[in-house]
């Protein structure tokens, strides 16, 4: 088995990829919320049910 | 969903989730709080769970704590912490406690006394939201957002914009800038309104 000691690891990269992911998010959230504002509650929070009873025990 | 805010209240017409259905019964059995932090946004449609609400309470004396206790027994919740009411008495002036429905640990009620000027005006200052019915009370949403954007994780920053999007052309502008400033996180607002860094 390989060791993570051997590979090269660019963290500025990694810093770049978190942010754009963190953006991709926030953009998400303008997507999700404007779907809440345009559909009635029942539509949207069947959806985000599925997401929380699975959760719930 | 509809905000009206001059009666502070929120008409929600949502099909109830698990965690929904946890939140109301429990508050159901209480006379005094307000709920605060991540359920709110949660509870709005943000499409992410929690394995804790957080409510505060007014301070009591431990004779009506002990009225709260029973009726939450009663009602099949227990306190993860310790199944003494004494005990959990003294913790909460500490710290908050944790309360589940019995024999389960996740999700939970974080059970805290009100104990500054914040938690005091996020309880006076309470939303009503009326799910189908039931009510609820919730901290005020400007409010809500700054302290989010305080908190700063990106799960919070997130929170706060899905809060922002949602209510913004019924928020009160004035109100979000003095909780903004209280705050300190004025520079924070640019996520909200423009999702950059």
């Amino acid at each position: 088995m390989g060791s993570i000691k051997d590979i090269n690891i660019d963290l500025e990269e990694l810093e770049r990829e978190k942010k754009k992911n963190f953006e991709e998010r926030l953009k998400f959230i303008d997507f999700w919320t404007e779907y809440i504002k345009n559909n009635p509650d029942k539509v949207w929070s069947k959806q985000q049910n599925k997401l929380i009873n699975s959760q719930c025990p | 969903m509809e905000y009206f805010e001059d009666k502070k209240e929120i008409l929600l017409d949502k099909e109830i989730n698990d965690l929904d259905k946890f939140v109301l019964d429990f508050v159901d059995l209480l006379d005094n709080y307000v709920i605060v932090s991540g359920y709110v946004s949660i509870l709005f449609g943000r499409s992410r769970m929690t394995e804790d609400v957080d409510l505060l309470i007014p301070p009591m004396v431990e004779e009506k704590f002990n009225e709260i206790w029973m009726k939450l027994y009663e009602g099949g919740f227990w306190c993860i912490n310790t199944p003494n009411p004494e005990d959990a008495f003294d913790m909460l002036k500490e710290h908050a406690i944790r309360f589940s429905r019995e024999n389960e640990a996740v999700p939970n009620i974080e059970f805290k006394i009100m104990k500054n000027e914040l938690d005091k005006f996020s309880y006076d200052n309470k939303i009503k939201v009326i799910i189908n019915s039931k009510n609820l009370f919730i901290s005020p949403l400007e409010l809500q957002i700054a302290y989010k954007l305080y908190l700063g994780s990106e799960k919070d920053i997130e929170d706060a914009k899905h809060i922002y999007n949602l209510f913004k052309d019924k928020l009160n502008k004035q109100e979000l800038d003095n909780s903004l400033v209280k705050l300190n996180v004025m520079d924070k607002m640019r996520y909200l309104e423009n999702g950059k860094h």
